[in-house]
């Protein structure tokens, strides 16, 4: 069928909108909608002539959980004191800039003889290319998460290849599971979509000894040590 | 609700600040809206528990969608309500298609429904379209359309009732209430695209 003709498209817009269609219908508009301007213009007419309705429908206020499992799904992780700062060597004030200028130094000669891309020698294409890359599979061997970092980046990108089903209350956590100690936790993960967590550090100094990353159910966000098991999970690899 | 320009302007302002990951704005433009979305949900599940599922799955949407919002097409509430709108439909079939599954007779799809929604205190869809566009050009033009029309109308958008179970409801073949759903909306669309008077438009 031709979704994009006007008068057929208009009648199955308003449908749409309106509600009356099928499940099946429902769907099947909507999954055309993704790709189609004209289709989304059509629906987004619908709606606008159709919004008046709304008026007269009393409001009613959602218990205070609500709000608290969106921040929960969606607040990026607050700062919290992890592990790897206990890494750091404790110095007297004046010498930690000192000491973060000569490695600042170190690392950018470093950076420049490792990776001329800094300076636009390399191509563009390669400049960007992750370097721990983490694939998690659910119980069924099913990829359902990846999960990327530059190289020295200080954000995580995670991706939900196929949506996760989140139980209702519970959060779910991303851990990184270090070789020679215990779970780690990273931040909270949506049901799908995209997210960008802030690692606090760089990802070198996170990553170096973490084989594995997992995903568990937790209660809330702020939890230190997995509460649940693990629902997905799989290895974390350093590219280069 | 906000409806006024000045309140479309601040909720466009709080979406572009979402979409730039502004937790603060966002939280702020939940607090505008949710009481008036969370009407919206309810009126269509009933139930508080499904309404609110419904209503933290479409905040979340709006928090990682904020950026395909696009002014041009759709104020602000319409499209937060539209996002609302969608999923509370969704769940709707989803639900009542469980529902089914436990019930043996599975012609009439509409019946077990009707029966809950019968049973319930509510306000009536018409009187509620009748509220809904009080001054409005909206109601000059929903009345030139005929009474099935207006009542089926009225039942599919307040109650989201599909097409088979407003067969069921109005005890009409199916292919008569999609031509009234098909020949109201048409009417409708026809009558707020004609150029009018400006003190009778929204």
């Amino acid at each position: 069928m031709d979704y994009e003709r006007g008068p057929l498209l208009d009648q199955l817009a308003g449908a749409y909108v309106l509600g009356t269609l099928s499940r099946r219908a429902r769907r099947r508009l909507a999954s055309v909608a993704e790709r189609s301007p004209a289709v989304q213009r059509a629906l987004a007419q619908w709606h606008e002539r159709l919004a008046p309705l709304e008026r007269s429908i009393p409001q009613a206020t959602p218990g205070a959980h609500v709000w608290q499992r969106i921040a929960q799904r969606t607040q990026p992780m607050p700062a919290r004191a992890a592990w790897w700062q206990g890494l750091w060597p404790r110095l007297p004030g004046w010498s930690a800039p000192a000491l973060a200028f000569s490695l600042g130094i170190v690392l950018t000669l470093g950076v420049l003889h490792q990776a001329p891309q800094t300076l636009g020698l390399a191509p563009i294409a390669t400049r960007s290319a992750p370097s721990y890359v983490g694939l998690l599979t659910d119980a069924s061997g099913e990829p359902v998460l990846g999960a990327s970092s530059l190289r020295r980046g200080s954000v995580l990108t995670v991706k939900l290849l196929k949506p996760l089903v989140i139980p209702t209350g519970k959060v779910a956590m991303l851990w990184a599971l270090p070789v020679d100690g215990a779970p780690v936790p990273v931040g909270a993960v949506p049901a799908s979509g995209k997210v960008e967590i802030a690692l606090g550090a760089p990802s070198d100094t996170v990553f170096a000894k973490v084989a594995r990353l997992a995903v568990s159910f937790e209660d809330s966000a702020g939890v230190a040590t997995p509460g649940g098991a693990f629902v997905l999970s799989g290895h974390c690899v350093k590219l280069w | 609700m906000a409806t006024q320009p000045r309140d479309n302007e601040h909720l466009a302002r709080l979406l572009a600040r979402t979409a730039a990951r502004d937790h603060a704005a966002f939280r702020e433009l939940y607090e505008l809206t949710s009481a008036h979305l969370f009407g919206v949900a309810l009126r269509i599940l009933h139930r508080n528990e499904r309404a609110e599922e419904v209503l933290q799955d479409a905040y979340v949407n709006v928090w990682n969608q904020a950026g395909s919002y696009a002014a041009g097409l759709s104020a602000p509430m319409t499209w937060l309500s539209s996002v609302v709108r969608n999923k509370a439909l969704d769940r709707l079939r989803h639900v009542r298609l469980s529902d089914q599954s436990t019930v043996v007779l599975v012609d009439d799809e509409g019946e077990e429904f009707l029966d809950q929604v019968a049973a319930a205190p509510r306000a009536d869809p018409q009187e509620l379209l009748l509220q809904a566009t009080d001054g409005l050009r909206l109601r000059h033009c929903l009345g030139t359309l005929d009474a099935p029309q207006r009542q089926s109308l009225a039942l599919a958008y307040y109650d989201g009732l599909s097409h088979s179970e407003l067969a069921a409801h109005l005890q009409a073949p199916l292919g008569t209430v999609k031509a009234w759903i098909r020949r109201g909306l048409d009417k409708l669309k026809q009558c707020l695209e004609q150029p009018g008077p400006a003190a009778a438009r929204k």
